[in-house]
C-alpha cells in the first residue's frame, strides 16, 4: 500500500505541491488528475525518489521509499524514456537488470509481455525503428517488466489506437488483479472513469477534490431527470421540489432541487402511459473536472 | 547496489564498444598506425626519383683533392643519414659527362676543382636544382680539404698534423656536485619526449570528456535518465559514468599500443629495420647515448608517479565533464560548456611545451601543482627533471583534494542537474544544490 502523507514540495519560492495526502491500497487504481503544471509529475518524481520532498513523507508497505524499495516500482513517464539505439531485448535486459532481475526472469517476462501486446516480432529490432505506438508499447513493457507492486502510469495511452488501448487496459487490469497498486494519470477522463475507484484532482499543487469516484459523482449529481412519454409539463411543475421543466424536441428535462425529489417524480411518471425514457442524469468526470478546475482558476 | 553499478558499467562499455563507429575507427587506426610506422619503406617501395642514386663526378685537376675530399664528404653524409649520393672520380671528360647528364636529364653532378696559380677554385655543374644540404656538405668538405692540404704543405710532421686535425674534446666542469652532463641531453630529448607523452594524453582526455557529455546528454534528452534514476541513486549513476569512460580510455590506449607494436613487428619482419632507422643517424645515436647514459633508468623511476598523475587526472577531468554535462539540456549546450575545460587542457599543453625553453621557471613549477593544469605539466616536468618527488606529491595531494570536492559537491549538482530541463537560473539552481544533503 502506498501512503502519501502531507507532502509539500517547493521549487525556490514556488509551491509545486501543497500538503498532498492520499493512499493507494493493494490492487487499487488511483487517479491523480490535474491540468499541465498542476504538480502531478513532481508528485510522481517524489514517489519514485527522483526528487526530495520539502515536507511530509511517503511510505510504501509501511516503509519510507528509498533505493531498497524502488525495485518494486514501475514508472511509465508521459514522454518517451527509451534508449532508442538499443534493441527491445537489450533495453529489457538493461531496465530489468536495474530492477535486480535475473537474465532468465527478464527473458521469461519479456516474452510474455511481447506476446500479450502482440509485438513478438520486434524483440530484436532497435527502438528507433519502431512506430510511435509500438514504442509506447515497449515503454509500457519496460515499466512493468519487474511485475511491480506499485505502478505509476502517466498518460499510458498516448499515441495508441483503440485496439491497442484495449490491449493495455487488459494488462492494467491483470496487474490490478495481481495486487499491484496503480496510480493513473490521464487527461482522458473516460479512461480515468473506467479504471479508478478513487482519485485526487490537483490545481496548482493544491488538492481541490479527493475521494471515492462513486461518492464524488453522487455529490456532484446533476439535478436533472430526462423523461420521454405522455407527461404534462404543468403537472410536473406542481411536484414539490421540482424547480423547472423544459420541453426539448423529444424529451422533458426536469430540474429538481435534490435527489430526494427523484422518487416523487418517478411516482408521478408511473401513472402515465407510453413512458420510454426515465434517466436520472449523472455528471461525467469530465464535467466534474472542468467544474472543479475552472472553479479554482476563477478564484 | 554494487551489482547495479557493475551492470551500469558493463552496459555502458558494451554500448560504446558495440557501436559501428568504435569498430570503424579502430579498423582505420589498425591500418593507419602500422602504415605511419612503415611510411619510409612504403614510400621507397612505390619508387620515385629519390631512389635514383646521385653520382658526384669529381674532376680533380689539382690531383691533390679527391682522396681527402671524398673521405670527408662520405663522413659528413653518413652523419646526416643520407646514403643515396656516391662521390667518385670522373673517368670521362667534362664535356662527355655534360653531354651524358643532359641526355639522360640525370641528377648527377660534376664537381671540377682547379688550381690557378696557387688559388683553388671549384665549380659544380648540374642539369637541375641541387638540394642545399648537398651543396653545403660539398662546400664544407672542399674547405676542410683545402685546410688539410695547406697544413700538409707546411713542415709539420705527421703526428703533429694528426693532432691538429683531431677534434677538440670539450671537457665539462660543473660547480654543483650532483650535476651530470648527460642531463643536458634532456633538453634535446625533451623536445622529442614531450609531444610523445602529451599528444596521446591530450587526445584521450578530450575523448573521455566528450564521451561522458554525449552519454549523459543522450540519457537526459531521451528521458531514460528518469527511469534509470528510479532504480539507482544519482551518485551511483555518476560514478558508473566516470568508471566506464576511464575503462574505455584505458582500453583505447591499450589498442593504440597494440597497433604500434603491430607496426613495429611488421617493420622488423618485412624490412628488418628498426623504428629508429627512420629518425636519422644523429637522433638514433643520441637515443643510444641517452639509453646508455642511465637516463632511461631515471625516467623509468618516474613512471609510477606519472601513472598515478594520469589516472587521477582522468578521474578529475571525467568528474568535471560529468557535472557540466548534467547541467546542460542538449549536446550543443555541453559543447559550449566544455570550452573552459578544453582551455584548461590547452593551457597545460602549451605550458608543458614551454617548460623545456623556460627551464626551472618558478611560474611553471607553481602551475605544475595546480589541479587540472598539473595533469600534463607535472608529469612532463618530472620526466625532464625540472621537478622532484616533493612537487609531484604536492600535485597528487591537491588533485586528490579536488577529486574529493568534486565527488562530494559535484554529485549534488549532478542529482539536480540530470532532472533539470530548463536552462533558466541554471547557476542559481546549481549553487542551491550545493546546500542540499547527499
Amino acid at each position: 500500500m502506498l501512503k502519501v502523507e502531507n507532502v509539500t514540495k517547493y521549487y525556490d519560492n514556488i509551491k509545486a505541491v501543497d500538503n498532498l495526502s492520499f493512499e493507494v491500497k493493494d490492487g487499487e487504481i488511483f487517479g491523480l488528475l490535474g491540468v499541465n503544471g498542476a504538480g502531478k509529475t513532481t508528485t510522481f518524481r517524489m514517489i519514485t525518489g527522483l526528487l526530495d520532498k520539502t515536507e511530509g513523507e511517503i511510505y510504501f508497505n509501511g516503509k519510507k521509499i528509498d533505493y531498497n524499495v524502488t525495485d518494486k516500482i514501475g514508472f511509465l513517464t508521459e514522454e518517451r524514456s527509451l534508449l532508442t539505439k538499443l534493441t527491445v531485448e537489450e533495453i529489457a535486459h538493461f531496465y530489468g537488470g536495474l530492477k535486480s532481475m535475473t537474465e532468465e526472469e527478464i527473458n521469461k517476462r519479456l516474452d510474455y509481455l511481447l506476446n500479450k501486446l502482440e509485438i513478438t516480432e520486434y524483440k530484436t529490432r532497435k527502438i528507433k525503428e519502431l512506430s510511435k505506438g509500438n514504442q509506447q508499447k515497449i515503454q509500457f513493457i519496460m515499466a512493468i517488466i519487474n511485475s511491480p507492486k506499485l505502478l505509476i502510469l502517466d498518460e499510458p495511452f498516448s499515441g495508441l489506437d483503440p485496439l491497442n488501448i484495449e490491449l493495455f487496459k487488459n494488462l492494467i487490469l491483470e496487474l490490478k488483479n495481481e495486487g499491484t497498486s496503480i496510480i493513473f494519470s490521464s487527461h482522458r477522463m473516460d479512461h480515468v472513469e473506467f479504471f479508478c475507484e478513487s482519485l485526487c484532482i490537483l490545481v496548482k499543487g493544491k488538492t481541490v477534490l479527493k475521494g471515492n469516484l462513486k461518492e464524488i459523482k453522487e455529490k456532484y449529481m446533476k439535478k436533472n431527470i430526462i423523461i420521454n412519454g405522455d407527461v404534462i409539463k404543468e403537472e410536473l411543475e406542481q411536484i414539490k421540489g421540482v424547480l423547472k421543466v423544459i420541453k426539448s424536441a423529444n424529451d422533458y428535462i426536469v430540474n429538481i432541487e435534490n435527489k430526494e425529489v427523484t422518487p416523487k417524480v418517478f411516482d408521478y411518471v408511473k401513472t402515465k402511459k407510453n413512458i420510454t425514457k426515465f434517466v436520472v442524469e449523472e455528471p461525467t468526470l469530465n464535467e466534474i473536472f472542468i467544474e472543479k478546475v475552472g472553479e479554482k482558476y476563477d478564484k | 547496489m554494487t551489482n547495479k553499478l557493475k551492470l551500469l558499467i558493463k552496459d555502458g562499455l558494451k554500448k560504446k564498444i558495440n557501436t559501428k563507429w568504435f569498430k570503424i575507427v579502430n579498423i582505420i587506426l589498425l591500418i593507419v598506425i602500422p602504415l605511419i610506422i612503415n611510411i619510409d619503406n612504403i614510400i621507397k617501395f612505390f619508387g620515385g626519383d629519390f631512389n635514383e642514386p646521385v653520382n658526384i663526378y669529381v674532376i680533380d685537376n689539382t690531383n691533390e683533392f679527391y682522396n681527402n675530399l671524398s673521405t670527408k664528404y662520405k663522413d659528413m653524409d653518413t652523419l646526416i643519414g643520407s646514403s643515396d649520393i656516391k662521390i667518385q672520380k670522373a673517368k670521362k671528360t667534362k664535356e662527355e659527362l655534360t653531354k651524358q647528364i643532359k641526355k639522360e636529364e640525370s641528377k648527377d653532378l660534376i664537381l671540377e676543382i682547379n688550381n690557378d696559380n696557387g688559388i683553388y677554385t671549384a665549380s659544380l655543374t648540374s642539369y637541375d636544382y641541387v638540394d642545399s644540404i648537398t651543396v653545403t656538405l660539398l662546400t664544407q668538405a672542399l674547405n676542410s680539404t683545402k685546410m688539410q692540404l695547406a697544413l700538409e704543405e707546411s713542415d709539420i710532421d705527421i703526428d703533429e698534423l694528426n693532432e691538429i686535425n683531431a677534434p677538440i674534446e670539450l671537457t665539462r666542469n660543473y660547480l654543483t656536485d650532483e650535476l651530470d652532463e648527460n642531463y643536458e641531453l634532456m633538453s634535446y630529448i625533451s623536445g622529442f619526449i614531450i609531444p610523445m607523452f602529451i599528444i596521446p594524453f591530450f587526445l584521450l582526455i578530450i575523448i573521455v570528456t566528450q564521451m561522458i557529455g554525449a552519454e549523459i546528454n543522450e540519457e537526459k534528452s531521451s528521458k531514460s535518465m528518469e527511469i534509470i534514476i528510479t532504480s539507482v541513486s544519482p551518485k551511483i549513476h555518476f560514478i558508473s559514468k566516470i568508471i566506464t569512460s576511464n575503462i574505455y580510455a584505458i582500453l583505447q590506449s591499450l589498442l593504440f599500443v597494440l597497433y604500434f607494436i603491430i607496426g613495429i613487428f611488421i617493420r622488423g619482419q618485412i624490412t628488418g629495420t628498426k623504428i629508429t632507422d627512420s629518425f636519422g643517424t644523429e637522433l638514433s645515436e643520441m637515443l643510444n647515448t641517452f639509453i646508455k647514459s642511465g637516463m632511461l633508468n631515471e625516467i623509468l623511476k618516474c613512471i609510477p608517479w606519472v601513472i598515478i598523475m594520469i589516472i587521477l587526472s582522468f578521474i578529475a577531468y571525467s568528474l568535471l565533464a560529468g557535472i557540466l554535462a548534467s547541467m546542460t539540456t542538449n549536446q550543443e549546450d555541453f559543447q559550449q560548456l566544455q570550452t573552459p575545460l578544453m582551455i584548461l587542457i590547452m593551457v597545460g599543453y602549451f605550458i608543458a611545451i614551454l617548460a623545456s625553453t623556460y627551464e626551472k621557471s618558478t611560474f611553471i613549477i607553481i602551475l605544475s601543482v595546480i589541479p587540472f593544469l598539473s595533469s600534463i605539466i607535472a608529469p612532463v616536468l618530472l620526466i625532464i627533471g625540472q621537478i622532484g618527488i616533493m612537487e609531484i606529491l604536492i600535485a597528487i595531494f591537491l588533485l586528490l583534494i579536488t577529486i574529493y570536492i568534486l565527488i562530494k559537491y559535484g554529485s549534488r549538482i549532478y542529482k539536480v542537474g540530470i532532472l533539470n530541463y530548463n536552462t533558466n537560473n541554471l547557476w542559481k539552481k546549481m549553487l542551491k544544490s550545493l546546500k542540499t544533503k547527499d
